[in-house]
């Protein structure tokens, strides 16, 4: 089942951190360089890593060699995820309703 | 299980109130939240929702995981909750009671008022309507 895909070239991937180690030869973009917000949304969706499993990915072999950013995605996912929840909304609908008060 | 009651002020005495499986938690500007179902065994009503501070309203259940929010991001959203019941195959012996619960809000847009409902059915899927009634069955009664 395929859970990532590049959007500007033909790649795809099924781990989040194969997408995110992708470099698109395309564009010359790279996801993990993605603003904040779509890495964490995309994170969120996914599933804990598992190596190996991209389909069409040059980039495996040089992920596998690096644990250390394995964990730190982890992380950083976690800790993310857990406050993108509803603090972050109500605190989004506070302002919005306060503005409209305000052009009212 | 916490049995909730209310305070019913015309009788003078505290009722019980049944469980829904559906339950509202409306939460305010300050993060407040009031219940439906107090953590403490209240019963809260309808009526106790002060709308003028609302910013969000959610539907949970003590039986399923989902969720259903609504999100007041404009002042002018008036906070609609009401249940719809239905007698299913009324008065045979396959009778069956099922209670749609449905929230949403009006807004008044100049002269008109719109008015968007979201209806949890029976098997908890969600309907997005102007017009509940539409939503029936073809051998039922409702209320």
């Amino acid at each position: 089942m395929l859970k990532h895909i590049c959007g500007q070239c033909s790649k795809t991937f099924k781990s989040q951190s194969a997408y995110l180690t992708h470099h698109c030869l395309t564009t010359g973009y790279s996801p993990k360089h993605a603003p904040l917000q779509v890495v964490i949304t995309d994170l969120k969706k996914t599933p804990p890593f598992q190596g190996g499993d991209e389909l069409s990915s040059d980039m495996s072999s040089s992920f596998r060699g690096n644990p250390a950013l394995q964990s730190g995605e982890d992380v950083i996912a976690k800790k993310k995820t857990d406050k993108l929840s509803e603090n972050d909304i109500l605190a989004a609908v506070t302002a919005t309703r306060k503005a409209k008060q305000r052009n009212a | 299980m916490l049995k909730h009651k209310f305070f019913r002020k015309d009788l003078e005495k505290w009722i019980s109130a049944p469980a829904e499986v559906w339950q509202w938690e409306a939460t305010y500007e300050d993060g407040g939240v009031l219940k439906q179902f107090g953590d403490d065994g209240v019963f809260h009503q309808f009526a106790e929702i002060d709308q003028e501070r609302l910013a969000m309203f959610k539907m949970v259940s003590p039986e399923y995981s989902q969720t259903y929010t609504l999100l007041f991001s404009d002042p002018a959203m008036k906070l609609i909750h009401f249940y719809r019941n239905k007698v299913l195959n009324a008065g045979t012996a396959d009778e069956e009671r099922i209670r749609y619960y449905c929230f949403g809000y009006e807004k008044r847009i100049g002269t008109k008022v719109h008015k968007t409902i979201m209806m949890i059915t029976p098997t908890n899927d969600l309907v997005v309507t102007e017009e509940p009634a539409l939503v029936t069955s073809s051998n039922d009664s409702s209320s």
